[in-house]
């Protein structure tokens, strides 16, 4: 049993292994395959060489095809001679097929360039390689030489690559080429050509620009700024701010025709579309016709690619230059210049194909018509010539000589040059001979003088002396004595014209005479009246008691008789009238007496006194202001005047004593008498009716009489007369006191007159003051000046003041 | 000593009643009943070449996939320690070397020596041997550390761009390599140690 079992224990594993050895098994079968598949998916190895592989590491750096992982580098080597780098790069199997010997590899880096940034993605992620090939499978290659960097053309991009080339220099490499601003290709890297003679570039149109490129295509350089001064003046050309800073080439094509464009044309690249257009102008299409130009004269300024004129338009320049001596044809031995220049016909019009012969022939019957060649100045500045095609007035028989050598040989005349250069000359050594230092010297040297002048003493004082006397000036303009004096003088000059007009008036009346005689005895006769007064009145109470005393009773009877007659006249029709005569004398004679002439007589005195008073007074006054010598002598006269006029003032009052004495000494027995007979003769009167009124009319005239006198002495003659008396002794008094202060004045005004004459007396003192200021201040001018242009000086050269020049 | 075999008995390895060896199925929980497992040491050493083939690319598979911005890096299980060691933390490097490295390679050569022995019939170091096995036991599931480590690290650190961990494929073999094993020493049937090879040969069951 035990054996049995032992046996079964021992034969079973020999004869069924266990289930559980499938999972090793299966495990193997599983890492196998996974290895035979790795294997089989594995690309071929591939190996690229380059001069750097910066960055490049093993096993991380990938290959990329259109930025997409294609392979990888799986190790990095050196080659035998360490010059190269070689990456190993694992490509993917499925691309493999298409990497032929067309395919190109570059290292894609981080490049910051004025076309902007790229490969920005591998600052992080490292450098990546790109390839690039074409879609279509071709033999397999496994070896490769890489780029130093990105072909222009990718293997996406269509285009035309040609050559720029140019003997000065090339933008740098991916600078854009611009066609009216649209960038349609780009520069590649510029190399040097083998012999160092021009600079030449790799550059790319792409499709479908590259239409656009002929043979009559001119490239120019658009980078940067160009400034130019012509004679149109400065101009200052860029073409847009972006090619200022990145730069960029730009092509015109300038005809139309011309080859096609093909790839590795070389092209010229010219520094400006100047250039370049002119260059196309003169080498155009055609290369043109060459001529001969001899001049008598041998000009420096010529050059080889000096212009050609005709008219302002430029149809060729010269191709070469050369002296020529030839005795025997030219009839001397000077030198002469022979130039040969190349017109291009196309410039004035010719077409193409017949332009040789057409253009030879015009030229003829130009030359034929007076147009001949001259040497002009074609530059100002540079001295540099020009040959210019002009119509001369010579018009003779000479035409094209077509069988000069080398070339048609075209006539000369004189040339029209301007030698600036001796003009200019001359112009400085004229300004050269100019005594500048003499000038300057004296200049210094007045300078100096000035200079010593203004810091001496007296001149340093005269301002302190002139501001002394100008002070003394204004105190006495500003006191109060000539301050007043202005004020005093009108005002004396308004009472001289018052005075005089017064005085004149007052004298002409004064020298009236009957007028003064007139008032004198008028004033007698009042002043007798006045005086005889009392006498009168005594007189006439005598008379009334005489007249009392009379025998009234036969008086009466008499006046009875008178009466009675009277009534028997009065009973005449011839009477009845009389008293109505005699009242009317009577009331003629009191209208009379009553007369305004009468009763004003006093007040027309008292108003004259009063305005003597006035004139007196006014004489006072303005004798008091004006206080004039003159004058008040002629015032002394009037007032002797007036003293005669008062001293004729009693015999007035005598006149009228006598005047009421002689009514005195009038016969009373006369009187009575005729008053008897008036009363007899007045009885025949009173016996009328009408007579009796006669007394009450005769009171009527006594009392009017007595009205009178007593308006007489109420008429204030006498106060008047004493008024004016008073008045004129004021007045005396007021010319004393005025002719006392009229030294005072006088002394005043002889002080001012002294203090002004001192001042004046200074100012004009034979002028040596005035000269001292009049140089004084042509020196402040002078010293204005200096400074003025020191300061224009410093201005314009503020570093001068620190230079000290 | 004295095995239950030589004595007569079987034990029943699901509910362990000792019946006699006659019985083929235990009354008590109905499971057979087997005194040793022959075909044990062939499941064994089946387990242990699937396990050691799994552990080949988990060495030279790159375990952990580090991508930071600028860099990615792919680093195998001995390269990553060395690594870790270069920066200092020797610690460290030590704890993955022994969890990645030493132990299951440990663990192999161990079941490999407990099979061969027991296959030879050796009667040396029994109660060793059985310790041994007790420890490769214990410690085998410790090896799966570094897969978790790697899944926990995948799982977390996945920045974007900045940075981002993603596992190897060794990461998978390493984790079959671990279970390979732990079911090799699973497949051993201890009991075989203490059979010298006269009882097996002559013993009685």
């Amino acid at each position: 049993m035990a054996d049995i079992d032992e046996l079964q224990v021992e034969s079973t594993p020999r004869r069924r292994p266990s289930m559980v050895w499938l999972v090793p098994l299966l495990a193997i079968a599983i890492a196998l395959g996974v290895a035979w598949r790795n294997y089989a998916d594995q690309g071929p190895l591939m190996s690229v060489s380059f001069t750097d592989a910066s960055g490049v590491r093993a096993g991380e750096t990938e290959l990329r095809y259109r930025d997409i992982a294609v392979g990888l580098v799986e190790s990095v080597s050196f080659s035998d001679a360490l010059d190269k780098v070689i990456l190993s790069i694992r490509l993917d199997q499925d691309i493999a097929p298409f990497v032929d010997e067309e395919s190109v590899f570059w290292i894609v880096q981080p490049e910051v360039t004025t076309q902007g940034v790229s490969g920005l993605e591998t600052v992080l992620s490292g450098v990546y390689l790109e390839g690039d090939w074409d879609g279509e499978a071709g033999a397999p290659q496994t070896s490769f030489e890489g780029l130093p960097g990105a072909p222009l053309l990718s293997g996406n991009e269509d285009g035309t690559a040609f050559v720029l080339q140019s003997p000065t220099g090339l933008p740098p490499a991916s600078t854009p080429i611009l066609y009216r601003g649209v960038e349609v290709g780009v520069m590649g890297r510029s190399d040097i050509t083998a012999d160092g003679s021009l600079v030449r570039a790799q550059a790319v149109i792409f499709a479908p620009y590259d239409g656009l490129v002929s043979s009559s295509t001119r490239f120019w350089d658009i980078s940067g700024v160009s400034f130019n001064l012509g004679a149109s003046g400065a101009s200052l050309d860029f073409s847009s701010l972006a090619s200022l800073i990145a730069g960029g080439v730009t092509f015109e094509t300038l005809a139309s025709g011309g080859q096609s464009f093909d790839d590795g044309d070389v092209f010229e690249l010219f520094p400006n579309e100047e250039t370049a257009r002119q260059q196309f102008i003169i080498m155009g299409e055609s290369g043109g016709i060459e001529f001969q130009v001899i001049f008598n004269q041998n000009l420096p300024g010529l050059s080889v690619g000096s212009a050609v004129n005709l008219g302002g338009v430029r149809i060729g320049e010269v191709v070469t230059i050369a002296g020529i001596a030839d005795e025997e044809r030219f009839g001397d031995g000077r030198v002469r210049l022979a130039a040969t220049i190349r017109l291009v016909p196309s410039r004035i019009g010719f077409a193409a194909e017949d332009e040789d012969v057409e253009f030879i022939e015009f030229i003829d019957r130009q030359i034929q018509d007076g147009l001949r060649a001259r040497l002009t100045t074609a530059s100002l500045l540079t001295g540099g010539l020009s040959i210019e095609l002009v119509q001369s007035k010579q018009v003779d028989t000479i035409g094209l000589d077509r069988d000069a050598e080398p070339f048609p040989q075209i006539p000369t005349t004189a040339p029209n040059v301007t030698d600036v250069g001796a003009s200019a000359q001359g112009l400085l050594q004229r300004v050269e001979a100019l005594p500048v230092e003499d000038v300057l010297t004296g200049v210094i040297e007045f300078l100096d003088a000035a200079t010593r002048l203004v810091e001496g003493e007296d001149i340093q004082a005269l301002p302190a002396d002139l501001r002394a006397t100008i002070e003394g000036i204004r105190a006495v303009a500003q006191s109060e004595e000539v301050a007043a004096l202005p004020g005093e003088i009108l005002s004396v000059t308004e009472g001289l014209t018052a005075v005089t007009e017064q005085v004149s008036a007052l004298l002409t009346d004064a020298e009236d005479a009957a007028l003064v005689d007139t008032l004198t005895s008028t004033i007698d006769s009042f002043g007798s009246v006045a005086e005889s007064l009392p006498a009168l009145v005594e007189q006439a109470s005598g008379v009334l008691s005489e007249a009392e005393a009379l025998a009234l009773d036969e008086l009466v009877a008499e006046m009875t008789d008178l009466v009675e007659t009277a009534n028997a006249l009065l009973a005449r029709d011839s009477l009845q009238t009389l008293p109505d005569e005699m009242n009317a004398a009577v009331v003629s004679l009191r209208t009379l007496i009553e007369g305004e002439d009468v009763a004003g007589l006093p007040g027309e005195v008292s108003e004259l006194i009063a305005d003597l008073d006035a004139a007196v007074g006014q004489v006072n006054s303005i004798l008091v202001e004006v206080e004039e010598a003159a004058l008040v002598t002629a015032l002394t006269e009037t007032l002797e005047n007036f003293r005669v006029a008062a001293d004729g003032l009693p015999a007035l009052t005598e006149q009228a004593s006598a005047v009421l004495s002689e009514v005195e000494e009038l016969a009373l027995q006369d009187l009575i008498e005729r008053v008897t007979t008036l009363v007899d003769a007045t009885t025949d009167l009173v016996d009328q009716d009408s007579t009796r009124a006669l007394p009450a009319a005769l009171n009527e005239s006594l009392d009017e009489l007595r009205a009178t006198l007593a308006a007489l002495q109420d008429g204030g003659l006498v106060e008047n007369a004493n008024e004016t008396l008073a008045s004129a002794r004021d007045a005396a008094e007021a010319i004393a006191d005025a002719s006392e202060s009229l030294p005072a004045l006088s002394a005043r005004l002889s002080t001012l007159a002294n203090d002004a004459s001192a001042a004046l007396a200074d100012y004009g003192r034979d002028g040596t003051v005035g000269r001292d200021l009049a140089a004084a201040l042509r020196q402040i001018e002078a010293a204005a000046v200096s400074i003025d242009r020191l300061a224009r000086q410093i201005a314009r050269d503020p570093s001068s003041l620190l230079t000290g020049r | 000593m004295t095995t239950a075999r030589e004595a007569g008995f079987v034990t029943c390895r699901i509910c362990s009643r000792v019946w006699d060896s006659a019985e083929t199925e235990c009354g008590r929980c109905g499971a057979a009943l087997q005194s040793r497992d022959t075909r044990s040491l062939d499941r064994v050493w089946a387990w242990w070449c699937a396990g050691l083939i799994c552990y080949i690319p988990a060495n030279l598979y790159p375990m952990l996939v580090t991508e930071t911005l600028t860099s990615r890096t792919s680093d195998t299980i001995v390269a990553g320690a060395i690594e870790i060691a270069k920066y200092g933390d020797l610690g460290i490097a030590l704890i993955v070397l022994t969890a990645s490295v030493v132990i299951p390679v440990a663990k192999f050569i161990a079941i490999a020596y407990l099979a061969l022995s027991v296959g030879r019939g050796s009667v040396k170091t029994v109660t060793g041997r059985m310790r041994l096995y007790e420890v490769i036991e214990f410690i085998g599931r410790w090896s799966m550390i570094d897969v978790f480590v790697v899944a926990i690290l995948s799982a977390l650190v996945q920045l974007s761009v900045v940075a981002s961990i993603e596992p190897g494929p060794a990461v998978l073999t390493f984790a079959l390599s671990v279970i390979f094993t732990m079911l090799s020493a699973k497949s051993f049937d201890t009991r075989l140690i203490w059979d010298t090879p006269k009882i097996r040969q002559a013993g009685p069951i």
